[in-house]
This record gives structure tokens, C-alpha cells and sequence, in this order.
């Protein structure tokens, strides 16, 4: 009787409980599609940290990834294609590709500019280009020897194009001066504008000619799906142990510090933006709750006198709150999960961020959990706004309240 | 020997507006018996409604003593009050004062809530009080619907539902044509003579106020002599 009762009065003042609805469903909305569009954005630009450069895992000799900097050729895999075949039999990965890194000089005629360089094996790098783009020309392929593709930005720092032959200048492993003539095959860029300002790659069969060694430095590990990130590195964690080998991994969040950062200052963002909308269910609840109670002080002597305790009016206007908070929640869900699709089909044009060099079409994603925790955060915002005006109406004087007109 | 239902002994009531002390009643003593059909009358601002609120346990008195069915009052919390009122007292307002999100049906059932009732024999109760009032027909009518003598009949179908030993009722027919509030007052009676509930109701209606079997006068919150 008592939620027939509040339901039933939730809907005596059609108008403002129409207003009332409005916010809370506005409210849940927003944040399902805020957080939607969030947990897309920052899962775009996560696949394409690891789609393009860092893989989910790197493995690499132990010490690296601390003195890999200074000292980048100390810390080198011996017999990396042993080691490859024997990590490839592990389950969820997909594949894996070795990374040879080094610095040099980079000359087009009279101009020369340093760079950072990446060797890759082709073959191997299907899966970690995918958020590659090519301004120009095309990828390194299977087969190739003696090309590089550029970054965009280092391409027009240097002056190159497609086709140019350039000189690349560096330093052997063991210290001596090597110099190797190759061609541009391609010029790309991807999420991060840092990496297209510096980078080139290069096949690593001929960055290890160049380097005069056999080695490499790591291997990029790419999984079926990030969501098995936890049970391979825990199987890697057992393969070193029981094979007795010197290496070490580092996950990409290990190694994605400014993706770290952006989730920080969007997380933080989101708190502020969920406390505005929460503000803004409270106070309209509230509104209406008062309003309902200054209308129905008689009714709330009525049902005093005829034998309600104090708490249990109290939790009539509760129920009334709840109720109100979990219509508004349902169809804001409703709106929420209707608008997320819409918005993703038309999609939202967005500009490069900070140390993005390109844009890309935003989308909302209806996240299971940020829909469950919208919902319940509007019905407790609901419950606890009701809850003074619910107070107040519990500690009325009946015989008051029966004299109100 | 008759049984007293309400003793009112030295009850004094005041009220403040501001600085201003309002004396509602006066060190005010009178028993009502168990069965008692009686009218409290006098002119507005004498006191009746107080009166009545204080024998209902709305409101505390500011000095002085009230048994209700050999139960002191004064100094119980609110929820045993609450309690005592669910089970001793019902109440028909000039008003009427139905929830009006309830049908007549549901009006009435209401009291019954608080009482571990089940379902079928709740229907049983209030079916048969509606019967008794003339409004089966009307059961489902939300209090909008009904006119007011229906209404009051649907507020003296609930009062009685609980069976309760005292009935106050606060100016039951103020609301109501003439030839509707003694329609009204016969019922009120005829309940009386048939269950022996106690009734209370309060009037400055002379021409309804000899179907009461005692007349309490007050003036200026005393007995009238």
C-alpha cells in the first residue's frame, strides 16, 4: 500500500513531476553519455598507443627498461628467434614482433637531422599498424631491405619525400661509425605528434646490418584482447621463472605515461561533472518533495492521527523520492543507451588533442558499468534529497498539521 | 457499573502567538462513559476542537490529566500514542480528510494496514463498514468523485473499521447541507446504538445538536453552566 500509495502521488502533480523527471532523466543521461563518451575516447586513443607503437607487452632483457636509455645496446636478447618461437606457443598471443632502437643522423644533400629509430620486422608488424597512417607512399612490406618510412613531422623537418634516397648515420653496437644508403618508402603519422616529429623505421634485418649485430632489444607482444593482459603477463612471469631466462616485461600502462595522465585529468573532470549533475538532481527532488509536503501538510496529520509513527512517514516521502529517482533513472537509461547509439552513428569530429598529431570521429559507448553506477547514483541522490523534506514531514505537530488549510 | 472511556481531569491548554498566551481550555474536567453519544457544544473559539485533539492524543495538554480507556496519556512518547490512537480512537474531520491518491475502498482499508491482517479478511472488514454506511456501490470512487456526505460516510467507515471504543468527531457535518449532516448524525447514532462505540463530536449547529444524549457546553475553554 505504501508504494501504491507514493506511486500514485508522484504522479498527483503531473506538471511537476514531469519538471522533476526531466532533470533526474536529463541527469542520468548525461552522465551515461559523458562517461560513454569518455571510456570511448580514452579506449580509442589506448588501441592506438598499442596498435601503434607499444603493443600490449614488451619483453626485454632484464635491466632495460631502466638503463635501455643510456646504455640501449648493454641490454640486448641473444637468439631472438628462439625466443620468439617459444613465446608464440603461449595462449592469447597474437603475435610478436622485435624492436631494434637506436639514434643517428639522418642526411638528404646538405641537410641533416637526428633521429630516433625504430627496426621492425614487416611481417610482423600487421597488427601494430593498424593506426599507422600514411600521408604519403605506403608501409615497409615482407621482403624489404635498405628502405625507411618517416615520420611526418621529421619528414618535413629534413625535407624528404616518397622516393628520396637519404644517408643514415650511426653507431655500430660496438662503437665504430656505420653509414648505410637507403630509400623513403612511405611517410606516416599516428596518435601521438611527438613520436612523427622523431621517428623513423626501418626493416630490422637492416638496422641489425647497420648496427652489425644479431640481436635485438625487445619484443612487442600483441594480444587477442587487452582484457587478457593480466593472465599472459602472469604466465610470462611463470615461462622466465621455469626457463631460467633473464628478461623482464613491461605492460603498455607500464609504459604509457602520458595516456596515465589523460585518464587522470578526464577521470577528474568526470568527478566534477557527476557532482554538477548530482547537484542538480538533489536540488530539483528536494524542490518537488517540499512543495508536496507544504501541499499535503492535512494529509500528513491525517494519516498521523489515524496512527502512522513519525517513521514511517518519513519513509512514505522517501519511497516517493525513490520513486521519482528510479522512474527518472530508467528512462534516462532509456535516453542514455538511445542517444549513445544515435551520437555514435552520426559520430562527433574531433579536433587533435595535446601531442595528437591527428583528429578523430568520437563516439559513445554504452559502458554496463557506467549505466549501473548512473543509475544508482541518481536514486541515492534521489533518496538522500528526499530525506530533509521527508524529515520535516515526520516531525510535524498533528494537531498543527490537522489546522492547516 | 458504567465504565469510563475518557477522563478529562483540570485540563488546562494553552497556545502562544509570539508573547501572546492564548488560554484554550481552563482547568477543564469531564468523563465520558463507555457507549456515550455525546455532542460537545458552544460558540467558535470555546474550545471544542482542543478539546477533542486532547482526547485523541494530537496534542498534549499544558497542564492537568487524560485517561483514555484507563491509559494516562500525558507523558507516553509519540509512537506508543500513535499506537493507541490505531487502536482505540477514530477520527471524522469537518474536512473529511481522505487521502485522495486512495479509492473509498482503499480510504478505509487504510487503518487496517498497521494491523497483522490478511488480505481476504481485511476485504471482509472493510466491505461489510462501507455496507453499513450505504456505500457499497461507491467502493472504487476516488473522494473526488464522491459528494460530500459520501465523503464523510467513506471518514466514518474508516474510523469505525478498527473498531476503535471512542469516535471523535470534529464538526462531522460543518461541511454538509442540513438535510445531509443529520443523514449523517442518524448514521453516527444508529452505529452507536447497534456496536456501542462511543461517539464525540463537537457542534454549534443547534438544530442537530438534541440528537445527542449529553450536550457538553464550553465557553472561553470552560464548562458552561
Amino acid at each position: 500500500m505504501c508504494l501504491k500509495i507514493a506511486i500514485r502521488n508522484v504522479f498527483r502533480n503531473k506538471v511537476r513531476t514531469i519538471i522533476t523527471l526531466l532533470a533526474i532523466t536529463f541527469g542520468c543521461m548525461s552522465l551515461i553519455l559523458i562517461g560513454g563518451f569518455i571510456h570511448d575516447a580514452l579506449t580509442t586513443y589506448r588501441d592506438s598507443i598499442i596498435y601503434s607503437r607499444l603493443g600490449h607487452i614488451q619483453i626485454a632483457k632484464k635491466g632495460f627498461f631502466k638503463e635501455g636509455t643510456i646504455k640501449p645496446f648493454d641490454y640486448m636478447i641473444d637468439n631472438p628467434e628462439e625466443l620468439r618461437e617459444a613465446l608464440d606457443s603461449l595462449d592469447h598471443i597474437e603475435r610478436i614482433t622485435p624492436r631494434l632502437q637506436f639514434v643517428g643522423l639522418l642526411s638528404k644533400g646538405e641537410t641533416t637531422f637526428p633521429f630516433l629509430a625504430e627496426g621492425i620486422d614487416p611481417a610482423g608488424e600487421k597488427s601494430l599498424s593498424s593506426y599507422i597512417e600514411f600521408e604519403k607512399g605506403e608501409n615497409l612490406s615482407k621482403g624489404d631491405n635498405y628502405t625507411i618510412i618517416l615520420g611526418k613531422g621529421l619528414a618535413r623537418a629534413i625535407g624528404a619525400d616518397v622516393g628520396d634516397d637519404m644517408i643514415i648515420l650511426t653507431n655500430t653496437i660496438e662503437g665504430g661509425m656505420n653509414a648505410l644508403d637507403v630509400k623513403v618508402k612511405g611517410i606516416f603519422y599516428t596518435s601521438s605528434k611527438e613520436y612523427d616529429d622523431h621517428f623513423l623505421r626501418i626493416p630490422v634485418r637492416t638496422a641489425q646490418y647497420l648496427l652489425q649485430t644479431e640481436k635485438v632489444q625487445k619484443f612487442i607482444v600483441i594480444l587477442d584482447k587487452t582484457a587478457n593482459l593480466k593472465k599472459v603477463t602472469n604466465r610470462l612471469d611463470d615461462f622466465f621463472v621455469k626457463n631460467n631466462l633473464p628478461l623482464e616485461y613491461k605492460t603498455w600502462f607500464d609504459l604509457a605515461e602520458f595516456y596515465n595522465k589523460l585518464v587522470a585529468v578526464y577521470e577528474r573532470q568526470l568527478k566534477v561533472i557527476n557532482i554538477i549533475i548530482y547537484i542538480i538532481v538533489i536540488l530539483s527532488i528536494s524542490n518537488t518533495m517540499s512543495m508536496a509536503i507544504f501541499e499535503r501538510t492535512r494529509e500528513i496529520g491525517t494519516i498521523m492521527a489515524l496512527g502512522a509513527k513519525r517513521h514511517e512517514v518519513l519513509f512514505l516521502f522517501i519511497l516517493e523520492g525513490a520513486v521519482l529517482g528510479a522512474i527518472g533513472s530508467l528512462l534516462g537509461i532509456g535516453g542514455g543507451i538511445f542517444f549513445a547509439h544515435l551520437i555514435s552513428w552520426i559520430g562527433i569530429p574531433m579536433p587533435p588533442g595535446p601531442g595528437i598529431s591527428v583528429g578523430w570521429i568520437g563516439k559513445i559507448a554504452v559502458v554496463p558499468a557506467v549505466v549501473c553506477i548512473s543509475f544508482f547514483l541518481c536514486m541515492i541522490s534521489a533518496v538522500i534529497s528526499s530525506f530533509y523534506p521527508a524529515f520535516k514531514a515526520s516531525r510535524l505537530n498533528v494537531a498543527e498539521a490537522l489546522r492547516y488549510v | 457499573m458504567p465504565v469510563k472511556v475518557v477522563e478529562v481531569k483540570e485540563v488546562t491548554k494553552d497556545f502562544y502567538l509570539g508573547k501572546t498566551v492564548i488560554q484554550a481550555l481552563w482547568k477543564l474536567s469531564i468523563n465520558v462513559e463507555d457507549g456515550e453519544f455525546i455532542a460537545i457544544a458552544g460558540p467558535s473559539g470555546s474550545g471544542k476542537t482542543t478539546l477533542l485533539n486532547l482526547i485523541g492524543c494530537i496534542d498534549n495538554p499544558t497542564s492537568g490529566t487524560i485517561k483514555i480507556d484507563d491509559v494516562q496519556v500525558n507523558n507516553l512518547s509519540s509512537n506508543r500514542l500513535a499506537e493507541l490512537r490505531a487502536s482505540k480512537i477514530g477520527f471524522i474531520f469537518q474536512s473529511f480528510n481522505l487521502i485522495p491518491v486512495l479509492s473509498g475502498f482503499e480510504n478505509v482499508e487504510y487503518p487496517l494496514l498497521k494491523k497483522r491482517m490478511n488480505k481476504d479478511e481485511r476485504k471482509k472488514r472493510v466491505t461489510a463498514v462501507l455496507e453499513n454506511v450505504g456505500l457499497e456501490k461507491f467502493i472504487e470512487h476516488r473522494p473526488d468523485e464522491l459528494s460530500g456526505g459520501q465523503r464523510q460516510r467513506v471518514a466514518i467507515a474508516r474510523a469505525l473499521v478498527s473498531n476503535p471504543k471512542i469516535i471523535l468527531a470534529d464538526e462531522p457535518t460543518a461541511n454538509l447541507d442540513h438535510s445531509t449532516g443529520i443523514d449523517i448524525l442518524n448514521l453516527m447514532k444508529k452505529i452507536n446504538k447497534l456496536s456501542g462505540t462511543t461517539f464525540i463530536f463537537s457542534t454549534h449547529d443547534p438544530k442537530i445538536i438534541n440528537i445527542a444524549d449529553r450536550i457538553i457546553n464550553l465557553f472561553d475553554g470552560q464548562l458552561s453552566k
